[in-house]
């Protein structure tokens, strides 16, 4: 025979041979492959307009790189080297029956290329094929109006060439390393290795159960979005580290516990039961920990983003108390303060010029800055830090405007105070710079006092205080002395109408407006909810399909473990099987064992990720309020819903699955 | 009465496409008396393995009977086969056929527990079975961690643990080195001395030997068999060398 046609055709033999494990790693690489070049060609859509929202998509299409890079580099990094531990005894063989080492890495070298060469030329073909129904997607999410046709990004093919040729290069030499250090007997031995009894970590469990703990600590304690941002990655983090541990060490813990207790343990029941989970454990714990962690990703993806997208109206309904606003920053101590009146003239005036038919709908003024609370005084701060709270000051006749209820006669030094979301009845000191502590007395809040949809939880922790016009001034001017002339807050007013949306450009309507006669004033913005409306949704829109992207592809990626745990456990449970057949139980309850240990480690990573979720949900109900988000019951909905549909996805791919498994079993 | 009678016993596999038959056993019969030794020797494909699996009632004859203490076994409901087989029969097998999940201890526990036995019960009846069998050092090892004469050991101890009317081994030496089977023949032995009758498939001379009675199987029939009688080991092994000669040359056997 041809010395050099023999490699080649051995490797296309083995991949075949091996295609129960090499077809889904082949998908993989094609599937990852397909989503690299497509975000890669998206983020490198040629002759975008020049505006922010185009400008959204090119930056989202760029986290997209970045994190199916990292993640492809890792899930193919691990699913090879689960395919090299099932083939160690094959390659043993090859070595005993006279192949030289260097002959075996020959083999896989063109094992590896012809991977290499499937995967990457199928990945950039699907690539391309998606690409415009990803596209099409994507502007239907961000509310695009333009859709690019169909182009070929020479970039993304390179690009996508180049990473997957350099992970599963890196993965060849991995592969070639492990066969440099092992001797032939070793290899052929290492599939009939006896099973070690799993040895019980404790150390690693208690750090298991120390890390979990805080990591959810911090999640449902965190009250602040702004404390929430800073300690997401700390908790995300702690949780990660806490599954891990929790599936290779404390579930043998307590396995271990179990079958010291005599009386539990010599039943039949779970007799079989426990000694088979803990052996099965051990073999799984870190795949089942990766399925635990890539689902909790996926829900956690999906969910946040998809009631971000979903909530998008509903936050752009509470800003805008009409379709039209204005917002005027000032500084009520000028020497000719701004006028209110005089600007919704000049706003109002230029909209009849134009024939645009409008009604006003409410204005207020409001007043907001930051304060640290320690010993029972809250100190003003320019900037947030993470145990900062916010003020935000109203008139009574203002929200009485904003409520409809009637105006609450407050003396000065009196207020109706709220926080999160209901009536608060404590007092409030606040120490300013060059004054006295200045004590505002809560007047009893009631159902008289309805809480105004303004006065939602945000970002940070807000206390709305709704006081007399002095105190109002009062408090301006001690921020104001307290921060210097500067750096002070101004003072905010805020109007709405309602009009003809299709007839009004802001930008062009902020143009002709005549400001004489307003006073002086720092800023204004003049925005519509649709225009405004257009930017949420190119945000959360591109955040919901990253979301989705990225989700689809971990859930992949939880597929592909599940697929092959599933086959490594039916090769190994064949022989179990049998043996207690032999020795004397039914085929039926062996069946039955097998079956609810089956289901028990199939079904733990998602349980538990249920459980990470449902500790997440606070943090992330918090963290959402940064993008103006406040509306609790919609994430609780988007959560459930997400969580209802992975689970039907999950359980479809169990049932596909065990297909495959008991197909081994009975053989 | 015999303790197991084997009648008219006949056993015709159909292979798949249901083209050739193959007839395993062709008319075997033999009984086996309480307290007996008896081993079954022949070649590959004489009908040992189809034999011992009727008898374990992991098969079922085509035609023909087996009794067990006076009751037909082939009669047994399939759902309490496994109840019947894990308290009338003890089986020891060539590869032992321990659960690596198990701890040595376990595994001769798994029949009591299947039966539902208090622990304490069990650790009563264990106690003077792994003295007498000499594993009761390593009852908290795993099977992987000790030798294959240990682990036989073990599997004998969780075939006599149940008190069975018969323990059924089929070529029990045939993973040993020749010091484990020696010991564990002789183990054999002071068993069936103290009373539990034995029935043995074997391919071994030097196994067959120990038994109190030989059967040669060949093609599907009982062909000869012979009683040790007042020989000693050596003389036994002699003679079913003799026999075993006889039938490879594919004569009658002269006794």
């Amino acid at each position: 025979m041809n010395k050099s046609r023999f490699y080649p055709r051995m490797a296309l033999v083995n991949l075949a041979r091996n295609g129960q494990f090499y077809v889904p790693f082949l998908l993989t690489v094609i599937g990852t492959a397909a989503a690299y070049y497509i975000v890669l060609a998206l983020a490198a859509t040629p002759d975008l307009p020049r505006t922010t929202k185009y400008a959204y998509l090119s930056a989202f299409m760029n986290i997209g790189t970045v994190v199916i890079a990292v993640f492809t580099v890792i899930f193919l990094t691990y699913t090879n080297s689960f395919l090299m531990k099932r083939r160690k005894r094959e390659l043993g063989l090859y070595n005993i029956l006279g192949m030289g080492k260097r002959h075996i890495a020959v083999v896989l070298g063109f094992e590896m290329i012809y991977t290499a060469a499937a995967g990457i030329v199928g990945g950039v073909l699907l690539g391309m094929l998606l690409q415009k129904l990803v596209m099409l997607l994507l502007c239907r999410m961000m509310r695009m109006d333009i859709v690019y046709g169909f182009y070929i990004s020479i970039s993304a093919i390179a690009g996508t060439a180049v990473l997957f040729g350099a992970i599963l290069l890196f993965n060849l030499l991995l592969n070639l390393h492990r066969i440099r250090v092992q001797n032939p007997m070793e290899l052929l031995r290492e599939g009939s290795a006896g099973e070690r009894e799993p040895k019980t970590r404790v150390v690693t469990a208690v750090i298991g159960v120390l890390t979990l703990g805080a990591g959810y600590t911090i999640a449902v304690t965190t009250r602040s979005a702004m404390m929430a941002l800073g300690m997401y990655f700390i908790a995300v983090l702690l949780v990660i580290i806490g599954t891990y541990c929790l599936f290779t060490a404390v579930s043998i813990a307590v396995l271990k516990a179990l079958r010291a207790n005599r009386k539990f343990y010599y039943k039949t029941d779970h007799f079989i039961g426990v000694s088979g989970m803990l052996y099965r454990m051990k073999r799984n714990a870190v795949g089942l920990a990766n399925i635990c962690v890539l689902s909790t990703m996926v829900l956690v993806m999906v969910s946040g983003t998809l009631s971000l997208y979903m909530g998008s109206q509903t936050a752009l309904d509470e800003q805008f108390a009409g379709n039209l606003r204005a917002e005027v920053r000032y500084d009520p101590t000028e020497d000719t303060p701004f006028d209110p009146v005089a600007l919704s003239g000049a706003v109002t005036g230029q909209l009849e010029a134009r024939a645009i038919s409008f009604t006003p709908v409410a204005d207020y003024h409001y007043l907001s800055f930051n304060v640290d609370e320690s010993g029972g005084v809250l100190a003003v701060k320019k900037y947030l830090s993470g145990a900062s709270s916010m003020v935000c000051a109203m008139t009574s006749t203002d929200y009485a405007a904003v409520t409809g209820a009637e105006a609450p006669s407050l003396a000065d030094g009196q207020m109706l105070l709220f926080q999160n979301g209901s009536g608060q009845s404590r007092d409030l000191t606040f120490r300013f710079s060059g004054t006295d502590d200045l004590t505002l007395t809560a007047v009893e809040p009631g159902p008289q006092y309805p809480v105004p949809r303004a006065f939602q939880t945000s970002a940070v922790d807000v206390l709305y205080a709704v006081v007399s016009d002095g105190t109002l001034d009062a408090l301006y001017e001690g921020q104001r002395a307290t921060l210097g002339a500067e750096a002070a807050e101004p003072m905010q007013w805020s109007g709405f109408w309602n009009v003809d949306e299709s007839a009004v450009q802001p930008d062009d309507l902020e143009q002709s407006l005549d400001f004489t006669g307003t006073g002086s004033w720092k800023r204004l913005d003049l925005d519509t909810r649709d225009s405004f409306g257009e930017e949420y949704y190119s945000l959360n829109g591109g955040f919901f399909f990253l979301g989705v992207f990225l989700g689809i592809i971990f859930l992949m990626a939880a597929v592909l473990i599940i697929y092959y745990k599933q086959i490594s456990e039916g090769y190994e449970d064949r022989e179990r099987y049998l043996v207690m057949q032999k020795v004397g139980m039914e085929p039926r309850t062996v069946r039955r064992s097998v079956n609810a240990q089956l289901l028990v480690v199939f079904f733990a990573p998602l349980a538990v990720a249920a459980i990470h979720v449902a500790f997440d949900f606070s943090l992330m109900t918090r963290l959402l309020t940064l993008f103006s988000l406040h509306n609790g019951p919609l994430v609780l909905l988007c959560t459930a819903g997400t969580l209802a549909a992975f689970t039907v996805i999950y359980a479809l791919v169990y049932r596909a699955t065990a297909k495959a498994y008991y197909k081994l079993v009975r053989a | 009465m015999s303790l197991l009678e084997v009648s008219h016993l006949q056993k015709i596999y159909t292979t798949r496409f249901g083209g050739n038959q193959v007839e395993a056993l062709k008319n075997v019969s033999f009984s086996v008396e309480p307290g007996e030794y008896v081993a079954i020797m022949g070649e590959s494909g004489s009908g040992k393995t189809t034999l011992l699996n009727i008898l374990a009632a992991l098969d079922n004859p085509t035609s023909g009977q087996v009794m067990l203490s006076g009751k037909s076994i082939c009669d047994i409901r399939e759902r309490d086969m496994a109840a019947f087989r894990r308290t009338n029969l003890g089986f020891v097998f060539q590869d032992f056929n321990l659960l690596d999940t198990f701890s040595l201890r376990d595994n001769i526990f798994l029949p009591l527990v299947l039966a539902g036995q208090e622990f304490k019960e069990m650790e009563r009846t264990l106690k003077p079975l792994a003295e007498k069998l000499g594993i009761r050092d390593i009852l908290d090892k795993y099977p992987y961690e000790v030798s294959g004469g240990q682990k036989q050991r073990c599997a004998v101890a969780r075939a006599l643990i149940t008190n069975p009317q018969i323990v059924l081994a089929d070529e029990p030496t045939g993973a040993l080195d020749s010091r484990a089977s020696d010991r564990l023949l002789d183990l054999f032995g002071d068993i069936n001395a103290d009373g539990q009758t034995i029935l043995m498939v074997t391919h071994s001379v030097k196994a067959a030997s120990h038994a109190q009675r030989v059967l040669f199987l060949r093609d599907g029939e009982v062909y000869h068999q012979l009683y040790r009688g007042e020989n000693t080991q050596e003389q036994q092994f002699g003679r079913i060398s003799d026999t075993l000669t006889v039938l490879a040359q594919g004569g009658e056997a002269n006794e």
